[in-house]
């Protein structure tokens, strides 16, 4: 049987033609509906796959294109012919409604991607499919079959799930990247993405970045260059990618410098355009500052080893090789440019110093540091000092295999060192050669230094002086009040002066004079203090025995004194109304030079006194105005030839030995006489305030000058006349006057200029009313 | 001058001069003047002869007047004579006080001052010796 739709020559054609249809219930193909024939006709003819199901059993046709959608092992072929409810049993429930929709409104079905798992390959399968079920309409225009006509899309919609996974996965592992990851989209550069490095390394929070164009959110960025660079990339699709790039960037409140590693990455669509921008960054801010440290303590090094000139040299053990450094050779006396071996180098180590060298080798090797000072002899034949550290570098078996280090010259130092050493010989062999005991302390007071003299002395080393302390040479009685003078000193800086007995070798404590001066440098620290102490016990002895003679000689002075002044007086009453002149003149002038003697003599024991400090005061209260013209009127009488003025103004009670300010006003009072030998005025006046009452002898005569005034007051002081014309007495009438004045708290003193006179002055603390 | 007036004085001085030069100035004033040259037996004369005050120095060969003075001074039989002590011996003054002599003068002395201070014990005697 011939029939023209089935003429085609493909493999469904074929089944259809060879497929024996009485039996089915559509009957043998002749009888077929035109409409039927037509729509078999366009479905085997078509490249495109068909499936057709007619009639009311919804009969299943497909043509080859549709043929590979079955698989093998599957339906085909078997479902040709088959009713569709039968032939689609797996997926009828999906199917079954688009079919009656079809059938029953006439409408089309259109579906995409749609997913109709079917039997095939042995196996139900997903296969997804686009399709659309159209109707076929019969001959009375009623709708017959329904025409599917569909492409299946599985190998498709597959490979659109993985990209889609895979999108996914990328969202994923930027959002868990370790490295901050951003995706900017458009030509604004607005946030995609943003994951927690990227946020972090922003200082932002992901709900401010998000979807907002990112240099709205990092204003910071705009006049740093950023906006260029992202504008740069978007354009030119040029990767841009910076290392250690330094951005300032808002943390907080406050700009912050940040080192940063990043690179933009333009982000292509579809098109091959680009629409976007991914920036892979990480803030490397720790490792540039390590960097940088590093960098600096390199330059450092470099800086010390320039600035100290040093030698540079690395010896490797094992093969004896040694690399060194242009100073190393200039300090061997090389060029930088001559070959040096290690053998060579230690060639021009001085002989003696040979074993140095080795015993601060073996030494390192256990150590690990090396470290020796030895001379070398150049090629000149002059000698060096050197100073060589080094460190040992082992090998992981313990094997040392490397020494790097540096050298100096020290020739100078050493030179320095030698020229002190000489110096601190020079001045210890001075310092153990003085008969005084010479010691230093440091500046908080303890001794260090104690010349020969005092172990000689003391017969003691200086490691029991330094054990036990100094202290247990100074006698029991004077430590109290020496150890706090010099704590005075010390604590203060000023000069140290004390006298103390020092116990010698043979147990006998001998008088000391102990004096020290703190050495002070620029800024006035103190950097030490030096001291000495000198014997003075035979002169200490000497002025005892000579305050004592004194004592003794005035008291023995007295008696022939008392003597001759107890004769005269009994000679002048005797004789007081003979008519002999002449022996009343001379029993007179006799008188008169007793007193002197006398007078003397009070001195002198004063003096004795003063220097024992037995000076006693019998205090009572008086009018000093009273005293002074008592005084006066005396001594007027005494000395016709000058004239006293002085006029009683007011009372000036003062608490005073009564005695002894009177020796005072007798002494100034004598002194403007016997230093004014060519006038015949001396003037007296008394001032007082609320507080004390003031003496003033003013004379006309001689005056002192200003050095003198400043020794006036002190022992043994006398002042010489022109011609050296000098003035009767002992000069310690002031000296004597100064001390009674001091110890009734008060003042004296002298106002005077030469050739014009001087006026002597002393003041008493005013009575208590 | 009184029959019963009170004008022996017993003056103890080591130095003859000045022994001599005091008795020419006390006799001056018409005092009857005992001497001794020495301190030893000084309680035994004063028991012989009664002065009515005694003046002494401090420094006697053989004995410290001030040891002279004190047992004088202790002694009821003759404690209230009254004693001048002359010395020319730094803090003379206060050692005399300490041994209990009445007046003390100096040495070298004026001789108006030695008679006043006579004149002063003569005084103290009359008013304590009865």
């Amino acid at each position: 049987m011939k029939i023209k739709f089935l003429n085609g020559d493909g493999e469904m054609s074929e089944l259809i033609r060879s497929k024996d249809w009485s039996k089915t219930a559509i009957g043998s193909p002749e009888t077929w509906p035109q409409s039927l024939q037509i729509s078999l006709n366009i479905l085997l003819n078509s490249k495109f796959p068909m499936f057709l199901w007619w009639g009311p059993q919804l009969i299943c046709f497909y043509n080859d294109a549709y043929r590979p959608s079955l698989g093998i092992n599957g339906k085909h072929p078997f479902i040709l012919g088959m009713k569709a409810e039968e032939a689609w049993v797996e997926v009828w429930d999906i199917i079954k409604p688009l079919i009656d929709q079809v059938m029953e409104q006439a409408e089309s079905v259109w579906h995409e991607d749609m997913l109709v798992p079917i039997y095939r390959n042995g196996a139900i399968e997903d296969v997804y499919w686009t399709f659309s079920y159209s109707p076929v309409f019969d001959d009375a225009e009623k709708v017959a079959g329904v025409l599917v006509t569909c492409t299946e899309t599985t190998e498709k919609v597959i490979i659109k799930k993985q990209l889609e996974e895979n999108e996914r996965k990328l969202r994923l592992s930027i959002l868990q990247a370790p490295l901050a990851i951003g995706i900017f989209r458009g030509p604004d550069h607005v946030t995609e993405i943003a994951n927690s490095k990227a946020l972090e390394l922003w200082g932002r929070k992901e709900k401010d970045v998000l979807n907002k164009p990112i240099l709205d959110v990092m204003p910071e960025l705009a006049d740093q260059g950023i906006k260029q660079l992202l504008d740069d990339v978007y354009e030119t699709g040029n990767r841009f990618a910076a290392v250690e790039l330094p951005v300032q960037i808002l943390h907080g409140d406050q700009i912050e410098t940040l080192y940063v590693n990043f690179s933009y990455e333009p982000l292509y669509d579809t098109q091959g355009k680009i629409d976007g921008i991914m920036t892979v960054g990480m803030d490397v801010t720790q490792q540039v500052m390590a960097h940088k440290k590093v960098e600096k303590n390199e330059e450092k090094l470099n800086i010390v080893i320039t600035a100290r000139e040093l030698g540079v040299f690395e010896i490797n053990l094992l093969t004896d090789e040694i690399e060194s450094s242009g100073r190393l050779h200039e300090i061997f006396g090389y060029t930088k440019e001559e070959k040096l071996s290690h053998a060579a180098l230690i060639g021009h180590l001085h002989p003696e110093d040979a074993q140095t060298r080795k015993t601060a080798f073996s030494e390192a090797y256990k150590s690990g540091v090396l470290y020796y000072e030895s001379r070398i002899i150049l090629r000149d034949k002059s000698l060096r000092w050197i100073e060589v550290k080094g460190k040992v570098f082992y090998q992981n078996n313990g094997e040392p295999h490397l020494i790097i280090g540096t050298l100096s010259d020290i020739t100078d130092v050493k030179k320095h060192q030698q020229i002190l050493a000489d110096n601190e010989r020079k001045f210890r062999l001075l310092a153990d050669s003085m008969p005084q005991h010479i010691w230093t302390a440091d500046p908080g007071g303890n001794l260090n230094y104690f010349n020969k003299s005092v172990f000689d002395y003391s017969g003691l080393t200086f490691e029991q002086i330094n054990t036990d302390g100094w202290m247990q040479i100074v006698h029991p009685d004077d430590r109290e009040g020496n150890a706090k003078t010099w704590h005075d000193s010390v604590v203060s800086g000023s000069d140290f002066l004390f006298e103390h007995r020092f116990r010698r070798f043979d147990g006998q404590y001998r008088w000391q004079l102990s004096r020290a001066v703190p050495q002070k440098d620029k800024e006035g620290n103190i950097q030490m203090w030096v001291g000495t102490s000198t014997d003075i016990h035979d002169i200490k002895e000497l002025e005892q025995q000579k305050d004592y003679f004194i004592s003794m000689a005035s008291h023995e002075l007295k008696t022939p004194v008392t003597s001759i002044k107890g004769y005269v007086q009994i000679l002048q009453s005797v004789y007081k109304d003979k008519e002999d002149d002449f022996l009343k003149n001379t029993l007179k002038i006799i008188d008169k030079q007793v007193l002197v003697l006398t007078k003397l003599v009070t001195e002198l024991l004063d003096l004795s006194r003063i220097k024992a400090g037995s000076l006693e005061l019998s205090i009572e209260k008086f009018d000093l105005a009273e005293l002074a013209d008592e005084i006066i009127d005396e001594i007027k009488l005494i000395n016709p030839g000058h004239t006293i003025d002085f006029s009683k103004e007011c009372v000036m009670e003062v608490s005073a030995d009564r005695q002894r300010i009177s020796q005072v006003m007798i002494n100034f009072l004598n002194n403007a006489i016997k230093y004014s030998p060519h006038s015949v005025c001396i003037r007296v006046r008394m001032v007082k305030d609320d507080r004390e009452a003031k003496v003033i002898v003013q004379d006309y005569g001689i005056g002192i000058s200003k050095a003198d005034q400043q020794k006036i007051f002190e022992r043994f002081y006398r002042a010489e006349g022109i011609s050296e014309k000098t003035f009767p007495g002992f000069g310690i009438g002031l000296f004597i006057a100064a001390e009674i004045i001091s110890r009734h708290g008060g003042n004296i003193g002298v106002e005077s200029e030469p050739g014009k006179g001087s006026s002597f002055y002393f003041s008493l603390p005013l009575a208590a009313p | 001058m009184m029959e019963n007036a009170k004008n022996h004085i017993l003056v103890i001085e080591d130095n003859e001069d000045i022994l001599m030069m005091m008795e020419m100035m006390l006799r001056n004033q018409q005092y009857r003047v005992s001497k001794k040259a020495d301190g030893n037996g000084v309680e035994l004369l004063i028991k012989e002869i009664q002065p009515d005050i005694i003046l002494m120095d401090m420094l006697l060969s053989g004995v410290d007047g001030t040891i002279v003075c004190k047992q004088i001074k202790e002694n009821p039989a003759t404690r209230h004579i009254p004693i001048i002590m002359v010395s020319a011996l730094t803090g003379g003054r206060g050692k005399s006080e300490e041994a209990g002599a009445d007046f003390f003068l100096a040495k070298p002395f004026e001789m108006e001052d030695l008679l006043a201070t006579a004149a002063a014990a003569f005084g103290l005697a009359q008013e304590t010796g009865g």
